[in-house]
């Protein structure tokens, strides 16, 4: 999938998904409010009957600003102190709504109750990634910034042009800022590839994200910086908007409070956008793999029956015992031990996929193109089409060891009962 | 050993007589009352950082004792060791450069070779280093001479001193950086022998410090710099001449009159903006890079002039010489001397963001506070920096706007005397000392805020209390009285007692109640309006006897009666007068005045309408003031003020949140 597409498409996904957006912002403003309200508190204790409270209408003061951070460091010093834990309770929140994120970008309708169950189900995945990115940032950081601090100082201990002190420091920055990009990037193509691959492996995601954006590093990087702009003419319109609205009057302080709202809402949703359009091309990559593909059809319908403790069906195309008591914890790592000891049960089935997937594909060349990630999925027959609604036992109807009379009149029965199923669980 | 004295003797007299059929007098009636007079030849050697020096300096006994030590400066040795008076205070850092200990090179001394009199006796062996001011026998930074005939009083002693000096990698005040050099304190410079504080005379020749270094005499300079040809070179006085050679060096021959030390400067990629200045030669040295901020320097330099010349007095050197530093030497940036200042610029330095302006403003500022009136930076360091930085204060406030004179830049509006006073309020040394202090005896801190910052808030206090009418009474007068003198602060403060008693007699009877609590003591001023509160008269109520009966009278509603009561506080244990303005809810104002010497003060008005605000010191004219913001008190106050940072704060906060998002 090619950058624009993912551009749009993302975009597309992104605006389906209101609700999680308006959550993080509930949470955002909450978190934000525990902070401000005794702010306000400390503010209206100093200047609240204070005639200077009026100079602060008019513009910025430095004098009463001083003076009320003076007269209130105890507290101020207690808040900052909150918003460093406030920072980190945020942190974790983003973490744990990532999960359902990315779930929920591909599915057809939003739900809650999805939206949570995947992001408590891929929680300790993302946080354990997001932990040894940040170490990894960390570590980046430190790479750069000592370097050009050290050549800096060598070059600086006795420099005659501070252009040459500015045009290091400057390029270690400009490197710090694209190498922070490329991480930044890594952290959210690895919980890509650990939900997709259903990994909890943190150090296999990662070596994933890494190998994805380095493989693909003209359409990531393209991409990212292309989502990176809108934000950033975002934060220009802001100033403008502020500039010309100002906030010297009672009707300008209001005013400019729902556009800062507005703004944190747009931000929020940006970052949503920052998910779905990599998500997408991440996603379309990702099925072009046709081992994957196989892989997919058969660990979800194994999943997907395990979760719905089908346990009989399961039973069904198990072979051994040791495999139906591992059924519902089976490992892709198990699978692929199974591929190559040939023992892998749905062997037949695996290739059956493959041929039905290289055929559609070829065939569908052109118009594949033109769909989103979700669409190819349906027209792979790994998800399914729109107005069907299908359910594990409807995924049998792949298995070579039953029959299409059987599928079919399953099809029917189950249909009703299922319309608000997940089918595919990334 | 009699044929090396007479060799030097003659080529004494030789060097003498050449400097003098060279030397152009600059003042025909000299403006001091030159002491000193020094000839010095020096040639750098810029791959050694190395100078090598003669000297002739003579020194007229001023006194009425007869004398038989000389006392010199010997400052380049604080960059010697760590075990220096200078480096141990320091820590061997100064605004936040600080030296390489590692480095060779980066130490800095001077090597006194030889000391000759006129008859050609070698006396070196008679000079030892002395340590008046903190008995640290490792600092080298004075040296104590004996003379082996004494001088009365009235008479000249002139000495040939041969000396070397070796220039530290600058990271404070002098030094080199590459191919820059800014070379101050750097010769033996005398000291001032004068009366002391028990009036009797002493040499006064302190130690070099980590806070201070300026104390000496006025006196005619006569220099040569010898160096390399490529190089651009500045110094204090006026270029005499310059001769090539053909040695691929250069000699350039600078003399001053009427200074109280001698820097120079040399460079090979200064570039030079030139301009006069009613009769004032004007030279900016600026880096390459930082050409095209000439102009802001140029604006800076010519309001400062303009404004002392209308203020206090013309500027009355014929140079004015103006160093910008690169950036390996931005240690030296900041530094005044007679008739040459050192600035700092940064080549992307926004306009909003004036720095610069406020660096040149001060530096230039000191030629009038340390250089024409020489004061002791040593031992009143308020009379120099204090006076100096409320001047800065005056002139960057009314050349650049009074709230955005320093910074105006993102919407942040900072005016350079709220940036006095906040030093002063919020550098949390407000109590640490007095202001009259000697700077190396701050144990704890402080100097910057009780000799800069304390003493330009309060100065701008008096300004406000007796009018700049009267304030440039003061200033012209003191002036006008102690240029080319070494006043003390008693002189400062007699002069501002003389100039308000005659203008504003009625009001204060003297300032010395004033400078007492801002000089000589720690004492903080807070005033604060406690409360307002408005009752309804309503009559008497209950049982009053009417004859025999009883006539029960009920609280009258129908009057609109008040008695408004607004209580004011002192804080703090400075004791201030102020005005009081006090709002009406009919929008009538009335201004009272308090003496602010009692702890609570109460106001009281009855009348058909309530008190609704009420505002000490409404005109801010005491900027001692450590609280604004308790000095007022308004009834049913409108919140949207506050909500607008609120508002910001709960902005910026959500924005930083989102950030941390992306670490997710």
């Amino acid at each position: 999938m090619n950058i624009i597409k993912a551009y749009f498409l993302g975009f597309r996904e992104a605006v389906r998904l209101p609700r999680p957006v308006f959550l993080i912002y509930f949470i955002n403003l909450m978190l934000g409010v525990m902070i401000i309200l005794p702010f306000y508190g400390i503010m209206d204790a100093q200047i609240g009957e204070s005639i200077e409270a009026k100079s602060l209408i008019k513009s910025f003061d430095y004098s009463i600003l001083a003076d009320f951070y003076n007269n209130s460091q105890a507290g101020i010093s207690l808040l900052l102190g909150q918003v460093k834990w406030t920072m980190f309770v945020y942190w974790i929140v983003s973490i744990f709504l990532a999960g359902g994120i990315i779930r929920t970008l591909n599915q057809d309708k939003f739900s809650m109750t999805s939206f949570f169950s995947g992001a408590g189900y891929s929680f300790f995945r993302f946080f354990k990634i997001s932990i040894v990115m940040l170490i990894i940032h960390i570590f980046t950081l430190l790479l750069v910034y000592i370097p050009t601090f050290l050549i800096i100082g060598a070059v600086a201990s006795n420099p005659n042009s501070e252009t040459t002190v500015i045009a290091i420091f400057f390029t270690g920055f400009v490197i710090h800022i694209l190498l922070m990009l490329i991480l930044l990037m890594t952290n959210d193509y690895s919980k890509f590839y650990s939900a997709l691959y259903d990994t909890s492996k943190t150090f296999k995601a990662i070596k994933g994200g890494f190998s994805y954006v380095f493989k693909n590093f003209i359409r990531t990087y393209s991409l990212y910086l292309m989502l990176v702009i809108i934000p950033a003419l975002l934060v220009y319109a802001y100033f403008r908007v502020n500039a010309e609205l100002g906030t010297t009057t009672k009707f300008g302080i209001i005013i400019m409070f729902f556009v800062q709202q507005a703004f944190i809402i747009l931000r929020i949703w940006f970052r949503v956008w920052t998910y779905s359009s990599p998500l997408q091309m991440f996603t379309a990559d990702f099925l072009k793999n046709d081992d994957v593909i196989a892989k997919i059809a058969i660990m979800n319908e194994w999943q997907d029956k395990a979760s719905q403790q089908n346990k009989h069906v399961l039973a069904d195309i198990m072979q051994t015992e040791e495999e139906k008591s591992d059924a519902g914890v089976i490992t892709e790592k198990e699978l692929l031990k199974r591929m190559e000891a040939d023992e892998f049960p749905e062997k037949e089935l695996m290739k059956k996929v493959e041929a039905e997937i290289s055929a559609k594909a070829i065939k569908n060349q052109k118009k594949k193109e033109n769909t989103t990630v979700k669409e190819t999925l349906q027209k792979k027959e790994i998800l399914p089409q729109k107005e069907e609604k299908l359910d594990i036992k409807e995924k049998k109807d792949i298995s070579p060891k039953k029959d299409k009379k059987e599928k079919d009149n399953k099809d029917k029965t189950d249909k009703k009962n299922n319309d608000n199923e997940t089918y595919f669980e990334l | 050993m009699k044929k090396i004295s007479l060799f030097y003797l003659l080529s004494i007299c030789l060097i003498l007589i050449s400097n003098l059929a060279n030397s152009q007098i600059i003042f025909d009636t000299p403006l001091s009352n030159r002491v000193v007079e020094y000839n010095i030849d020096a040639n750098l050697d810029v791959d050694k950082k190395l100078i090598v020096a003669k000297m002739k300096v003579s020194w007229i006994n001023n006194s009425t004792d007869t004398i038989s030590e000389l006392q010199f400066h010997t400052y380049m040795n604080a960059f010697k060791n760590t075990a220096s008076t200078f480096i141990t205070e320091s820590g061997g850092q100064l605004r936040s450069n600080s030296i390489d200990v590692n480095d060779e090179m980066a130490w800095g001394w001077i090597d006194i070779k030889k000391i000759i009199l006129p008859n050609g006796k070698d006396i070196t062996s008679s000079h030892k280093y002395i340590q008046p001011d903190d008995g640290n026998t490792a600092d080298q930074t004075v040296i104590s001479l004996r003379l082996p005939r004494r001088v009365a009083p009235g008479k000249k002693v002139t000495l040939d001193i041969y000396f070397n000096v070796k220039l530290p990698k600058v990271f404070a005040r002098a030094g080199y950086s590459n191919n820059f050099f800014l070379v101050g304190q750097w010769f033996p410079k005398l000291g001032v022998f004068e009366k002391n504080e028990k009036g009797i005379y002493a040499w006064n020749c302190h130690q070099y410090h980590a806070n201070s270094e300026f104390y000496a005499d006025f006196g005619v300079y006569d220099v040569n710099i010898t160096l390399p040809d490529s190089y651009v070179v500045g110094a204090t006085g006026g270029l005499q001449s310059e001769k090539d050679n053909k040695d691929g060096t250069k000699t350039y021959k600078y003399r001053a009159e009427d200074v109280i030390d001698f820097a120079w400067t040399a460079s090979e990629f200064f570039q030079v903006k030139e301009y006069d200045w009613k009769g004032v030669k004007v030279r900016i040295l600026l880096q390459p890079e930082h050409f095209g901020l000439a102009d802001r320097h140029t604006f800076a330099l010519n309001a400062a002039l303009d404004y002392f010349e209308k203020h206090i007095a013309k500027y009355p050197y014929k140079n004015l010489t103006v160093v910008d530093p690169p950036v390996g030497g931005m240690g030296a940036g900041g530094m005044e001397y007679p008739t040459f200042i050192t600035a700092g610029t940064f080549k992307h330095i926004p306009k909003g963001v004036k720095m610069t302006e406020m660096v040149v403003i001060h530096e230039f500022g000191h030629q009038y506070f340390m250089g024409i009136i020489a004061t002791n930076e040593f031992e009143e360091a308020w009379l120099d920096e204090g006076i100096n930085s409320y001047m800065e204060t005056r002139i960057m406030d009314e050349t650049y706007g009074f709230n955005n004179s320093l910074i105006d830049f993102l919407g942040i509006r900072i005016g350079d005397g709220e940036i006095q006073r906040a030093g002063y309020v919020y550098g949390g040394a407000s109590k640490i000392a007095e202001t009259y202090h000697k700077s190396w005896e701050y144990t704890d801190g402080g100097y910057g805020v009780m000799s800069y910052n304390k003493p330009a808030t309060f100065l701008m206090t008096l300004d406000n209390l007796i009018g700049r009418e009267n304030m440039d009474k003061i200033m012209k007068k003191y002036y006008r009285d102690f240029s080319f003198k070494h006043p003390k602060t008693q002189d400062f403060i007699d002069i501002v007692n003389e100039v308000v008693k005659t203008e504003l007699g009625d009001k204060f009877e003297d300032m010395n109640w004033f400078f007492d609590q801002v000089l000589y003591q720690t004492v903080t001023c807070d005033y604060e309006a406690k409360s307002i509160s408005n009752h309804k008269l309503v009559g008497f109520t209950g049982a009053f006897d009417s004859g025999k009966n009883k006539n029960f009278k009920t609280a009258d509603h129908s009057k609109n009666n008040y008695t408004s009561t607004v209580l004011l506080r002192r804080n703090g244990e400075m004791i201030m007068p102020v005005e009081i303005l006090i709002e009406f809810d009919d929008g009538d104002k009335v201004i009272k005045e308090w003496d602010g010497k009692s702890r609570t003060h109460k106001l009281t008005f009855n009348g058909g309408r309530k008190v609704v605000s009420v505002v000490i010191d409404p005109y801010k004219k005491n900027l001692m003031d450590t609280n604004i913001l308790n000095n007022s008190k308004v009834l049913d106050q409108e919140k949207i003020g506050i909500l607008k940072y609120v508002f910001k704060f709960l902005f910026r906060l959500q924005n930083l949140l989102q950030t941390i998002s992306f670490f997710a």
